[in-house]
């Protein structure tokens, strides 16, 4: 049976929550307090079942087992029926990331497209006020864990061990639980809509988040075990970035993209705890009277933006990092030139993680935190534009005078760059107090963040799928398709974002949905455009499920790249490499003759290892 | 030999633990001594951190190659 | 299908200790921001009703038990089975030791500053969310006891007697940390 596992999560997910409700249930009897409480019983009864879900789906056969002196057991299968199981290959834990945050990509992006028809005129249109909000929160919400996971998540998993020439992750069953926590974060949020919902967007701002619907503890709960995967995925790659490089893989040789990784995951490590401490302490409020954040009960609302964006201002940095990587992942391939300022763009990623933990309070300009705070966060704030410089600079120093071969990959890593920044320059005005004070919570915000997050980490996402997407399926998607998508993707993207700068400045809020009737024509062009951007994802998806399902067959390296992961056939076998790669040389040295990066025992049939093919 | 190299470093640890509790007793008696006591505490916690990490969890060992 | 497997040469011990280094790295920061917390909202006073004899007790407690914890590491390295199991259960019931003495704190706290008012917010989440890994700490070593017992550990397999024990060292590292913040901070 291919859903035995998930059938039996399931299962021992629902004895487990229906032990803890039940024990939560007795304790209060024995206290002589009022049995049913739902939102106490639903917290105390979720952990339980979330450790009864984790061992059914398959952590009890390969893991748990052996803490009872029991002998693990695995099984061998190779063919689709392993996505659906606790797979501990991280090829395949790749894939399953990769395939869930493409679902939850376009069920976010669903929700975009239900606001965009409310607003599409002044008033209420087609939804109420209250559920405008929810949808928002939503979209808001799975939005950003595609941004956190989906590269990290799929594309990292996938390529890392293979562009370190490792034979999968250090820890590869903690890879896999890493990977089992996400469905019941989607399965708990989607449940929101039958909990009254949750109004407070992403971000969860108190007091609205400790005196709404039920939906908020659903939500609480949800992004708590988020965190945990990405901390758990973060302490993956950082161990085995530093223990398993093959033999002459310095850190000097070491591919962009894996010291993008390395960078982010210092910050999800540490700050996603502040996330989870921000989240545990509004359920605390709520369900145990505590007073963390009520101001009635003479706690402090401000502690807790402070708390939230300790984690959630680092966290753009967890999206953007790896999507900077990607870019410049791509752009030497492309470009047949070396990396331009190798140094200086490791050099830049990590002035980025310093910085970003100390700019968390320009998010609160507005929200009565002390004067004397607002200088030295615009200062912090604007520094980062140093270290985003160096990287841009490396990335302008690539493509400068390369061979462009714009394909699919190509194109969307130079969108990227495009969009990118627009979105930095935007940001300036946002950390800008004067100007700040003037933007906040409007639809310049909107346009900012999206610029970078969709304009930047999406458009890098997809550079990245186009990109390994031979490797990951052995196939060749077709490449009329993927560049209509491009163009179709990033003209409307433009124009549904670059109007809402421009209503930002004319006053209109985020986060409702209403606005002023003089600002109805400019909201009609941009859902127009909205629809438009949303309909290209069929180009997308269509291209992605035809060419997974009878594509050409892929060589071994379509992009003629030096990097280790094109060294082996497509899709790479079970355990990688034949045998450790010796890492000899940089790998972007594009145009040097006889410059090798790694010599590959046997491989795929790619002709030469390593060689420059076109130099 | 063997035997002795375990009584050195059971012995170690005894008196690790004999300075844990001195600190923890100066520690006391800083905070009803002194006023505004914050940073001796954090000072004396970094000493109490760094005897339980070096000693104890062999923080030391995890640069060093051998093993 | 099967493939011969060629591993690289290399030390997973040490990849495992790296490993568990980063998950304390990343719990101090859970406990960072819980700790910040209690400056933000209660700056630097302190309540007289605080029980500092018990607060020093439950330290003392949980510090002697990191000797035994050690003693437990020292002695499997070595091969010193009995002693092993000795201090094992020494380390495990000076930790429940420890879990009574905060059960007896929250006694008092309930009394003193209930979780509704701003000290017992901290105070009861504080005690609750170290407590919280000093159980789980417990029936790790229990495990550990257990295994033990069967004579699973020897010179050869030491890594699972490591682990747990660095995590309760570890435990014991936050609460030095804990118990100024709560106990002994004044302004
Ligand atoms: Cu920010």
């Amino acid at each position: 049976m291919a859903f035995a596992p998930i059938l039996r999560g399931l299962v021992w997910g629902a004895l487990g929550f229906l032990l803890g409700g039940g024990g939560a249930v007795l304790v209060r009897l024995l206290l002589g307090l009022p049995a049913f409480q739902p939102e106490p019983l639903i917290t105390i009864g979720y952990f339980p079942g979330l450790l009864g879900w984790l061992l059914g789906v398959g952590a009890w056969d390969v893991w748990a087992r052996e803490w009872f002196g029991l002998p693990v057991r695995r099984e061998a299968v190779y063919d689709w029926r392993r996505y659906f199981r606790f797979t501990t290959d991280h090829k395949v834990i790749g894939v399953q990331y990769l395939v869930t945050f493409v679902v939850l990509f376009l069920l976010a992006g669903f929700f975009a497209m239900l606001m965009r028809i409310e607003l599409m005129a002044p008033g209420p249109t087609i939804m109420s006020a209250g559920l405008y909000n929810h949808i928002m929160s939503m979209h808001g919400i799975i939005m950003i864990a595609v941004a956190v996971a989906a590269i990290i998540g799929g594309l990292g998993n996938f390529a890392v061990p293979l562009l370190i020439g490792a034979e999968d992750m250090a820890f590869p069953r903690i890879n896999a639980l890493s990977y089992w926590l996400i469905p019941p974060v989607a399965v708990l949020l989607v449940s929101t809509f039958f909990a009254g919902g949750f109004d407070s967007g992403w971000t969860a701002y108190p007091p609205l988040s400790e005196v709404n619907a039920p939906g908020q503890v659903l939500f609480n709960l949800a992004v708590i075990t988020f965190g945990f995967s990405s901390i758990l995925g973060a302490l993956n790659f950082l161990a085995t970035i530093l223990r398993l490089r093959a033999p002459g893989m310095t850190w000097r040789r070491l591919p962009i993209f894996v010291w993008s990784i390395f960078a982010a995951s210092f910050i999800s490590l540490t700050a996603t705890q502040f996330l989870a401490a921000g989240l545990l302490m509004i359920l605390l409020d709520r369900e145990a009277g505590m007073t963390f954040f009520n101001a009635a009960r003479g706690g402090a609302p401000l502690l807790y933006q402070h708390i939230f964006w300790f984690y959630s201002h680092p966290a753009v940095y967890i999206m953007i990092l790896p999507a900077f990587g990607l870019a410049l992942e791509i752009l030497p391939h492309f470009s047949r030139k070396p990396l331009y300022a190798y140094p200086w763009l490791v050099a830049g990623f990590f002035g980025i993680v310093f910085l970003s933990f100390i700019v968390w309070a320009h998010h609160l300009f507005t929200s009565g935190m002390p004067d004397y705070l607002h200088g030295p966060f615009m200062a912090t704030t604007e520094l980062i534009s140093i270290p985003t410089g160096l990287v841009f600079l490396s990335a302008l120093g690539t493509i400068w005078m390369g061979r462009l071969r714009l394909k699919t990959p190509m194109l969307f890593a130079l969108g990227f760059l495009f969009n990118f920044l627009i979105g930095g320059v935007t940001g300036i005005f946002n950390a800008d107090v004067p100007t700040d004070l003037h933007l906040q919570d409007t639809y310049f915000v909107v346009g900012h963040f999206h610029f970078t997050i969709m304009g930047g980490m999406i458009f890098a996402l997809f550079a990245g799928i186009y990109y390994w997407f031979p490797k990951i399926t052995g196939r060749m998607y077709n490449e009329t398709l993927g560049k209509l998508h491009f163009w179709w993707m990033f003209l409307t993207f433009n124009t549904t974002f670059i109007p809402m700068f421009w209503l930002g400045l004319f006053g209109m809020n985020r986060r409702i949905f209403d606005y002023p009737p003089a600002l109805g024509s400019v909201n009609r062009f941009i859902s127009i455009s909205a629809f438009l951007l949303g309909s290209s994802f069929v180009v997308f998806v269509s291209n992605m499920v035809l060419s997974w399902a009878r594509g050409p067959q892929a060589a071994a390296n379509p992009w003629q790249a030096r990097t280790l992961e094109w060294q082996v056939p497509s899709p790479p076998p079970v355990h990688n490499f034949p045998a450790p790669p010796q890492v000899v040389g940089h790998p972007y040295d594009y145009g040097f003759t006889n410059s090798v990066h790694a010599l590959v025992g046997v491989s795929g049939g790619s002709g030469e290892q390593g060689v420059d093919t076109d130099g | 030999m063997d035997e002795t190299r375990k009584r050195a470093q059971l012995r170690l640890g005894l008196w690790v633990f004999i300075a844990l509790i001195i600190l923890t007793v100066v520690e006391l008696w800083i905070a009803f001594a002194v006023p505004r006591p914050l940073l001796y505490l954090v000072v004396i916690n970094l000493a109490d951190a760094w005897l339980i990490m070096e000693y104890f969890m062999h923080l030391s060992r995890m640069w060093r190659a051998e093993e | 299908m099967q493939t011969v497997r060629v591993h690289v040469p290399y030390d997973h011990t040490h990849t495992r200790r790296i490993g568990l280094w980063l998950f304390f790295i990343s719990e101090g920061f859970l406990f960072l921001a819980l700790i910040s917390s209690r400056y933000y909202l209660f700056g630097l006073s302190r309540p007289e009703e605080l029980n500092q004899a018990l607060g020093l007790l439950i330290t003392t407690i949980l510090l002697l038990s990191s000797l035994t914890a050690y003693r437990a590491e020292t002695s499997i390295l070595h091969g010193d089975q009995g002693m092993f199991l000795r201090n094992t259960l020494a380390t495990i019931l000076l930790g429940s030791l420890f879990l009574v003495g905060v059960a007896l704190e929250w006694a008092e706290a309930f009394r003193f500053f209930p979780p509704h008012t701003r000290f017992g917010t901290i105070f009861f989440t504080l005690t609750g969310m170290h407590g919280f890994h000093v159980l789980s700490g417990v029936v790790l070593l229990v495990f550990l006891y257990f295994h033990g017992r069967r004579g699973r550990f020897g010179v050869t397999n030491t890594w699972p007697v490591e682990g747990v024990i660095k995590y309760w060292h570890f435990v014991d590292v936050v609460w030095v940390f804990i118990y100024p913040t709560l106990y002994l901070v004044s302004s």
